[in-house]
């Protein structure tokens, strides 16, 4: 009991202390609105970082990416498969509700429901339990060490609220009305949900029974969309915003020289890279007829030796990326930093060389796929490969197309040479990279793997990851998994793109390489 | 009259079946909602279980029928990108469309036809003059171009205009308006010259070369011999001649008006129907672009019939024929 009331007192000298503070409004934005206030009703990126200051679940990264504790205080194993989590006890829901361990084994209920989205995340749990009031066991359906990184695409909700406002399923595309839990909320993050207009403002303010003691000193926060990106820069030039997350490159000059305002910049988590069709026996978009000359490791060998990643970052990203020799960013959990150099220098006349030992001395013609509008500069990067290819003898029809339509090429695999990314989000973790990327293309696994690349020795390394507990056992065995894909060449990486985030001068707004607002961390002054 | 008017609901009735069978068909180009819904990770097996879900695996011709069968009763679904009633959705971003609309026609008409008016008469003047090289410009700068020129002039130079949103809008039984509030009308200053301007410098083109047509006429000679002040023979017997094409096209503007407003409402984050399709196609999200498609066809046609129903009262020969 008496816990309890240094806990309100906490709470309350928390709260006096907001108010008599000047009040402190947040106003930031991006390109696009938060799809929903469901938790579980998407996998968005957006939409989970914005829901992570107003849910929370049992564990949650800090600005450096690490796992600290949440809901739960602390974990441990009881068996290989079976995790108990001590849960955090004075824990209230934005309602008042006390938290528990029903809501922990509610929420995973919920999370099973038809429309749920996110439990794609979290399809290596088994089971939650209940042991007691404060004590909850995960079991997971093999070995998986990853656990406590997978727990943040798990945000917990409260089992009263849900029962009494007839949510307790996700909201599903197929039920004809709209879900409670839609726009309404009640989590237990540092921030509550004040009100909500779709696509045009998203307010928040603290949340004063918050169990943790608030480092940032916002009184109230806006989030709005704009996607004009002329006219979000131009808010911020004016004014009305106080940062903007997704700045166009081009105007980070003109954002940084006017004195009033700062640029962050830095890698993020999302590594761009380019795909070969490596599995048709004719490569389609091409004049090579009979065969598919990307099945010959000398003319993939030959492109990333064509291909000038120092002229890409010096001409189209205007100095501002991390040029890659790995698929998998560095700063991703597991990541094998010394393999991240580049095997093979930029060189066109040992490229055209081994074009011509292929039987291309002439080079081929061949299509490339590209978006767009998803990846940083993501038509200019092409644009520029297409030059340099065209410098070796490979004639190049670019096919530019909105996400939309690119992603449906991809699933269908309706590709010849492709852009593509991987951030290795949600978890932050290299596994997610490999398996989505290079794992044998099949009903489960290899969603990604578009150009069909298949190495049996890479696949049997797949398990052992997964299943290896000692962190530096495990970082030799990505490390020999990313050793096969170099030596394969089964990617050309190009860069890790960067993250560009700007805001009025004495914003402080912690970012991090996942391209998280944790409005928890930002400071205004 | 009454046949007149069952020939055109009739004519309306096909408008409308044609024009959501051809939106129907060109889903299978606009790309796959499924990716956005569940991500580039998903694997294969949860994309197919989800294309399921939705029905996106039956044929285009049964995925159409279900949806008229549907939509006749009114029910157009849920919305993939929001996850909630298409209906609603529309309904809330109505508002913001047609009171941006309705300040861009007002300025467009209010300006357009005494600008074109004092063009045709005075067609020798200096200021006629200028006006015709102003509305060359008008009509050929794209809209986004003005609405950023704008944007910069007025809310990054200078501070008075803001630069997205509508500001703040009173909620009066479920319609928001941005009339009554000072945030709210010095939001719609500049979508509203950025979207009228286009059709400003048309009326004002149209109006004019119609007066000058008229004024060579007969009747308007018989009208001065008779000694009729300027005055009257100018607004009283040439405009009213002239009004016959501005009609007609003063409707179809309005439904552009309406349904073209994509790139203004781009521009400034306004938060109405041409943001929100200019989403759901972004999105893939077929419900809304479906219901949209259909509403802006009914509000062609409706602009239509309305039109052919004013020549009835505008022009006399149309009675009698």
């Amino acid at each position: 009991m008496k816990k309890h009331l240094i806990a309100l007192g906490m709470a309350l000298a928390v709260s006096l202390g907001t108010v008599t503070a000047e009040a402190k409004t947040f106003t930031w934005a991006s390109s696009a609105d938060v799809l929903s206030m469901d938790p579980y009703s998407t996998n968005n990126s957006l939409t989970t970082s914005f829901m992570a200051n107003i849910y929370e679940g049992l564990v949650r990264f800090n600005d450096q990416l690490k796992v600290e504790p949440a809901l739960a205080e602390s974990w441990a194993t009881t068996s290989p498969t079976v995790w108990r989590f001590k849960l955090r006890r004075n824990v209230k829901f934005h309602n008042g509700e006390a938290f528990s361990a029903d809501d922990v084994v509610f929420s995973w209920q919920r999370m099973q429901t038809p429309g749920s989205i996110s439990k794609l995340d979290l399809g290596n749990i088994k089971d939650v339990r209940k042991v007691d009031a404060f004590t909850v066991d995960i079991e997971t359906k093999q070995v998986f060490p990853l656990l406590p990184n997978n727990l943040m695409s798990f945000n917990i909700m409260s089992k009263v609220w849900c029962e009494t406002n007839k949510a307790t399923e996700a909201s599903d595309l197929q039920q004809k009305k709209e879900n409670f839990a839609n726009r309404n909320t009640n989590g237990t993050g540092p921030f509550m949900l004040k009100s909500r207009e779709v696509d045009v403002k998203t307010v928040l303010v603290p949340f004063a029974g918050w169990w943790d003691k608030p480092q940032h000193n916002l009184t109230e926060v806006n989030y709005t969309p704009i996607q004009s990106d002329a006219t979000r820069t131009a808010s911020l030039l004016s004014g009305a915003l106080d940062a903007t997350i997704s700045v166009p490159l081009q105007d980070v000059q003109r954002i940084g020289s006017s004195g009033n305002f700062v640029v962050v910049q830095g890698p993020e988590l999302r590594t761009i890279f380019f795909g070969m069709d490596q599995f048709r026996n004719e490569l389609l978009y091409s004049d090579v007829k009979g065969k598919n000359p990307f099945k010959d490791l000398r003319v993939r060998k030959a492109l990333y030796q064509a291909i000038d990643v120092e002229a890409i970052k010096r001409s189209v990203m205007r100095g501002v990326s991390w040029p890659a020799g790995m698929i998998v960013a560095p700063a991703l959990n597991g990541a094998p930093q010394g393999l991240n150099g580049r095997p093979f220098p930029y060189d066109p006349e040992a490229s055209k060389k081994l074009l011509a030992e292929a039987g291309y001395p002439n080079g081929f013609t061949v299509g490339m796929q590209c978006p767009n509008n998803r990846y940083v500069y993501d038509e200019q990067i092409c644009l520029a490969v297409v030059s340099m290819l065209g410098r070796v003898g490979i004639k190049i029809t670019p096919q530019f197309e909105p996400v939309a339509k690119w992603s449906v090429r991809l699933n269908t695999q309706d590709v010849s040479l492709y852009m593509i990314g991987h951030a290795g989000l949600p978890m932050v973790d290299a596994y997610a990279v490999l398996f989505d990327t290079t794992a044998t293309r099949s009903q489960t696994a290899g969603g990604l793997n578009t150009g069909g690349y298949s190495s049996p020795a890479f696949d049997a390394l797949l398990p052992k990851i997964a299943a290896e507990l000692d962190p530096d056992k495990r970082r030799a065995l990505i490390g020999e998994a990313v050793t096969i894909t170099r030596n394969d060449m089964v990617y050309l990486p190009i860069h890790q793109q960067p993250l560009t985030w700007a805001a009025k001068k004495g914003v402080d707004l912690k970012q991090s390489p996942d391209n998280q607002m944790r409005l928890r961390l930002v400071t205004v002054n | 009259m009454f046949r007149f008017l069952s020939t055109r609901l009739w004519n309306g009735a096909l408008v409308m079946i044609g024009v959501s069978f051809i939106s129907f068909l060109l889903f299978n180009y606009i790309g796959d909602p499924v990716n956005n819904l569940l991500g580039e990770r998903a694997t294969i097996e949860q994309r197919e279980a989800m294309r399921l879900a939705l029905g996106l695996d039956q044929p285009l011709v049964l995925r159409f029928l279900s949806y008229l069968s549907l939509a006749v009763q009114g029910e157009f679904g849920v919305s993939y990108r929001n996850i909630e009633p298409v209906g609603q959705i529309l309904l809330s971003r109505v508002p913001a469309t047609l009171e941006l609309a309705l300040c861009a026609a007002l300025l467009a008409l209010g300006l357009g036809i005494p600008m074109g008016v004092y063009a045709g008469i005075k067609r020798n003047a200096w200021g006629a003059q200028l006006l015709q090289v102003v509305s060359l410009v008008g009509i050929s700068i794209p809209s986004f171009l003005t609405g950023i020129i704008l944007i910069l002039i007025f809310s990054v130079m200078l501070p008075w205009l803001p630069a997205y949103g509508r500001g703040e809008v009173v909620n009066l039984g479920g319609w928001t308006t941005g009339f009554l509030t000072v945030s709210g009308l010095k939001s719609l200053v500049m979508p509203s010259i950025t979207l009228a301007l286009f059709q400003l410098t048309l009326f004002m083109r149209l109006v004019r070369s119609e007066m000058l047509e008229v004024l060579r006429t007969d009747y308007i000679k018989f009208a001065r011999a008779r000694g009729i002040v300027d005055r009257s023979i100018y607004f009283h017997h040439a405009l009213k001649n002239t009004l016959i094409p501005v009609i007609t096209v003063a409707g179809l503007q309005l439904g552009a008006l309406i349904a073209f407003s994509i790139i203004t409402e781009t521009v400034f984050q306004w938060p109405g129907l041409g943001l929100l399709i200019i989403q759901a196609i972004t999105f893939g999200d077929i419900p809304v672009i479906a219901a949209y498609l259909m509403l802006i066809a009914l509000l062609f046609v409706t602009i239509n019939t309305v039109v052919d129903l004013l020549y009835f009262w505008v022009d006399p020969r149309v009675r009698i024929s």
